[in-house]
């Protein structure tokens, strides 16, 4: 296992790199320039010639990179030009508000999705099933927007049952201490994501359910429930543990439409503007953050296969 | 005060996303807000007359909290008034800084004026003399809030900075103020006097220069923490030693206005001479602001306080509004009804009589512009019969009424048409404010058949080339086909429809235009004007248009249609054009600048687009809240109603 952790932190460390080099060429590939962009069409010549200066565009593509990297060594991620603040300030400022939303949103959907999941795959064809079957479908064809929206009119603006806006608070408590806010915009997220865990789940359930040692189990005597819930139950998460690992990344990558339908400026809201505004540093130091939680993913995704199927051993 | 945060986009965005430019501060005309019946109902005023206010009504109620919706997407960042470009827009500066800060002049105000406001300035009308070349300002004595006077070394503090640190201001442009001064000195407490190196017009100066100035307190002339006020230097700082004093006075500055969790608590920014403090500020965009009891002018804000509250989009904005929970916002286009004939606001107020509404207009015109200097199609726009036909099939009242369902008005020419001005030539009213060069598909290729081009495969082509009345023009080809690519900036729906309403009516005269859809960056990219060569290949560019809401507020030419012009994207030159802008800074008499105007109004350096505008939801409980269109933010006087 350690070997196998030295292997994916050397691959981890490859990848960030070709990612981020990446990222700053994109930068560049800016029709006339990032400053151009940044300052847009009354920039000046001799303005766009100072920034390109005080903001070392003007410099070898590998001098930036490397003192963008030696910043990066010393735990400085940059600072925003456009924002006026830190980029390590706009990340503790969102990325609270997407974890909270991110992960509870995981934790509702889980919740519903892999015991429904299961259910359906024991009754499946069934009146309930189909049902089920229905809401998942829903769920998928739903665009989030849409979804969050209507929930908006109908719970907000006309029966005033809950907040329109998410929590405007940028620590993990003050998000948490409105919870009647926190309603609807996890509902919402939860609800596509349910639809993922239910359908997987099934699938998976109902694979495992033909395989020979859950025949075994049943001609050894176990109670249907102990053939379920023992036997299938952890041999159906597998699947279910690489999309959880894939879906790391969402914790920093933030759930932009949701974060736009009930005003609640995260991570993916603040990396979209940033974009739109050249605002470079703060994309590097996003993609560094996204690309080390992808990683961090992938890497808890192989630990929990090994985990859960023993005959997986690195 | 807000439009987009890219400047260039102003009136077009008014109208799709940010249309709402912060409902801040909006001005108005004669009154008149829409009552409406608890669900929705009719709106008595919504004439073309309607204020862009909403009318005084009951007494006023001291106190309260005016929650104002911020455009979407925008924050505040910047606090320095000495803003370098990568900060300035007008959400920093007339919507945040002004507030606290006030500048040497202020333009517009609580009102639907674009003219020079000298009671909410600090400083007395300045006074011309020796023929133009020297200025006299006399400060008003007002007092910033920690007792010092708003003096004249307040005025040369400012100066000295410009000298110190032109690249770091964003209004700088070579040539202008502080290069056209010869020397500047307070000579008395409260006197500053310029002595400029050649004549000004006395209307251009002070509005496209003086404009520029703001007053800065001692308390800021340090370079370092908790410096002793003055300790910096700047304020006496020569160029003897290369401006050092003033350099290092910057960096502090800068430096701390770059610590934006810092605002509040800092004792710099604390120091204030206009109607507001900073009591909260978030970089997420919250931000809160309580009167300065010590302000000088008039009148003191009647609120308790001013919260500036951040959106995503429109979306969300307007659940705001329907949910009430801000008091002023703006209506997404989408929202509303549309209006015909002289209607400026919905009959029907969407929001009901919790609000009124208002119409927001900005003070710029739309346009698109074409590529002088591209050697294929640049011979062409060089002709004026061509730009003339481009914008005869340019059908801006179609467009207004079914695309901006009536919420707009035509760009006739280089001068805003709304609101209503000193500036506004007679050309501009021709044809029902369309200007000289009405929508008419058959003028425009009577126009092009008369210069000797006819209809090949429905594009019109040169079949008689040479100089000629009759022919088609200097350096054209025979065989040369009307026919052009035009990049648009997407993102806005509106925009888009105009886009291929415009390709269909010129089609029509033969005029054929593909257009393609680019991202706004690609747009800006390629505004970079381009010397004479196969690099400079584009041909048109629709993207937005100009706000003459500052660093100028005379709608003069200079940085839009003056031969080598930052802006003049097009490359388009014209001597008298030059001689003509030239003298808009020489002369104050108005028929000068009505020369100047009408002049570029015939002659279409650029095709004039049309102009949208916002409608504005003020909660009907809060009083007086105007929406200048300038983009001014005047919350001082405003006041909620018993």
């Amino acid at each position: 296992m350690v070997g196998f952790l030295i292997r994916r932190t050397g691959q981890a460390i490859f990848v960030l790199f070709l990612v981020t080099l990446a990222t700053l060429l994109l930068v560049h590939l800016f029709p006339g320039g990032p400053v151009r962009a940044m300052l847009g069409e009354r920039a000046t010549p001799s303005q766009i010639a100072y920034y390109n200066k005080l903001y070392g565009f003007d410099q070898p593509l590998y001098v930036q990179y490397l003192k963008w990297v030696n910043q990066l060594i010393h735990g400085n991620l940059g600072f925003s030009n456009h924002l006026n603040q830190s980029v390590t300030s706009l990340i503790a400022q969102c990325l609270p508000r997407t974890v909270v939303l991110v992960l509870l949103g995981t934790i509702v959907s889980l919740l519903f999705g892999i015991p429904l999941g299961v259910y359906q795959a024991v009754h499946r064809n069934s009146a309930s099933d189909y049902a089920l079957t229905a809401i998942s479908f829903l769920g998928y064809s739903t665009p989030t927007f849409f979804l969050g929206i209507i929930l908006v009119d109908w719970f907000s603006v006309d029966v005033h049952i809950f907040p329109p806006f998410a929590p405007q608070g940028t620590t993990v408590l003050s998000i948490l201490g409105d919870p009647k806010a926190l309603v609807l915009p996890v509902f919402t997220y939860a609800f596509l994501l349910y639809a993922l865990w239910s359908r997987y789940m099934r699938s998976s359930v109902l694979d495992n359910l033909v395989q020979d040692y859950v025949r075994t189990a049943r001609a050894k005597g176990a109670s249907e429930r102990r053939v379920i819930w023992v036997h299938v139950f952890r041999n159906s998460l597998i699947s279910i543990v690489t999309l959880l690992g894939l879906s790391i990344p969402g914790l920093v990558g933030g759930a932009i439409l949701i974060e736009v339908v009930f005003n609640y400026p995260g991570m993916g809201l603040a990396f979209y503007s940033a974009a739109l505004n050249v605002d470079y540093e703060v994309l590097l130091g996003f993609t560094v953050l996204a690309t080390v939680a992808t990683i961090i993913g992938n890497l808890a995704a192989d630990i929990g296969y090994a985990v859960l199927d023993p005959r997986v051993r690195y | 005060m807000f439009r987009n945060r890219r400047q260039s986009r102003i009136a077009r965005t008014a109208v799709a996303g940010a249309a709402a430019l912060l409902a801040l501060g909006i001005a108005a005309c004669s009154s008149s807000s829409s009552s409406s019946s608890p669900s929705s109902s009719t709106s008595p005023s919504a004439s073309a007359t309607a204020s862009a206010s909403t009318t005084p009504t009951g007494t006023v109620s001291p106190g309260g909290t005016a929650t104002v919706a911020l455009p979407a997407g925008v924050t505040l960042s910047y606090i320095f008034p000495f803003v370098p470009a990568a900060s300035a827009n007008e959400y920093n500066t007339l919507g945040f800084q002004e507030l606290m800060y006030r500048p040497l002049y202020y333009f517009g105000g609580n009102n639907n004026s674009v003219a020079i406001n000298y009671p909410l300035s600090t400083a007395d009308a300045p006074v011309y003399t020796d023929g133009g070349k020297t200025v006299t300002i006399t400060m008003k004595s007002w007092k910033w809030s920690n007792g010092e006077s708003v003096d004249a070394s307040d005025l040369v503090f400012w100066l000295n900075m410009m000298q110190a640190e032109k690249a770091n201001y964003y209004g700088y442009v070579p040539g202008l103020i502080p290069d056209n001064l010869a020397s500047y000195s307070a000579t008395g407490p409260d006197t500053v006097v310029l002595h400029l190196k050649s004549a000004v017009s006395s209307i251009w100066f002070t509005y496209n220069q003086l404009a520029e100035l703001t007053p800065m307190p001692e308390a800021w002339d340090i370079a370092s923490a908790g410096g002793k006020a003055g300790s910096g230097g700047c304020t006496t700082d020569t160029a003897k030693d290369k401006w050092a004093k003033c350099t290092a006075v910057y960096n502090y500055l800068s430096g701390l206005a770059k610590n934006a969790n810092g605002y509040v608590s800092s004792p710099t920014w604390g120091v204030v001479d206009g109607p507001w403090k900073l009591s909260k500020f978030s970089t997420d965009g919250y931000v809160t602001l309580v009167p300065n009891a010590d302000y000088s002018g008039a009148p003191k804000p009647e609120l308790a306080s001013v919260e500036l509250v951040p959106y995503t989009d429109d979306t969300t904005e307007y659940t705001g509004l329907k949910t009430g929970s801000v008091d002023v916002g703006y209506i997404p286009p989408a929202d509303l009804a549309p209006v015909s004939g002289s209607q400026v606001l919905p009959t029907t107020n969407p929001l009901g009589s919790a609000y009124n509404l208002a119409p927001f207009y900005t003070y710029g015109i739309q346009y698109y512009l074409i590529n002088f200097h591209n050697p294929k199609t640049g011979p062409i726009f060089s002709q004026l019969y061509v730009r003339q036909a481009l914008q005869e099939v340019m059908d801006q009242k179609g467009m207004i009424k079914a695309i901006d369902n009536g919420y707009g008005y035509p760009t006739s020419g280089a001068i805003p048409q709304e609101p209503t001005s000193q500036w506004i030539p007679t050309i501009q009213s021709e044809n029902g404010g369309q200007g000289p060069y009405a929508f008419s598909v058959a003028n425009a290729t009577a126009l092009l058949t008369g210069h000797g081009w006819s209809e090949v495969g429905g594009v019109m082509t040169c079949e008689k080339p040479g100089t000629a009345a009759t022919e088609c023009g200097a350096s054209i080809a025979k065989g040369a086909k009307m026919s052009f690519t035009m990049d648009y900036a997407t993102g806005i729906t509106a925009f888009q429809d105009e886009v291929a309403d415009y390709k269909s009516d010129a089609g029509q005269a033969g005029i054929q235009i593909n257009v393609v859809p680019q991202s706004f960056n690609t747009i800006i990219g390629e505004t970079t004007p381009c010397a004479v060569g196969p690099k400079c290949s584009w041909d048109m560019l629709n993207f937005g248009g100009w706000g003459y809401n500052g660093p100028g507020f005379e709608p003069t030419g200079e940085p839009l249609f003056a031969t080598g012009a930052g802006s003049n994207s097009g490359s388009y030159s014209d001597s008298t054009e030059d001689k003509l802008i030239d003298e808009t800074h020489t002369s104050s008499s108005l028929s000068v600048f009505a020369q100047y105007a009408t002049y570029t109004d015939q002659q279409l350096p650029f095709i004039w687009t049309p102009n949208a505008y916002a409608v504005q939801a003020v909660s009907s409980k809060l009083a007086n809240v105007t929406f200048n269109p300038l983009g001014d933010f005047t919350p001082e006087y405003w006041y909620f109603t018993k």
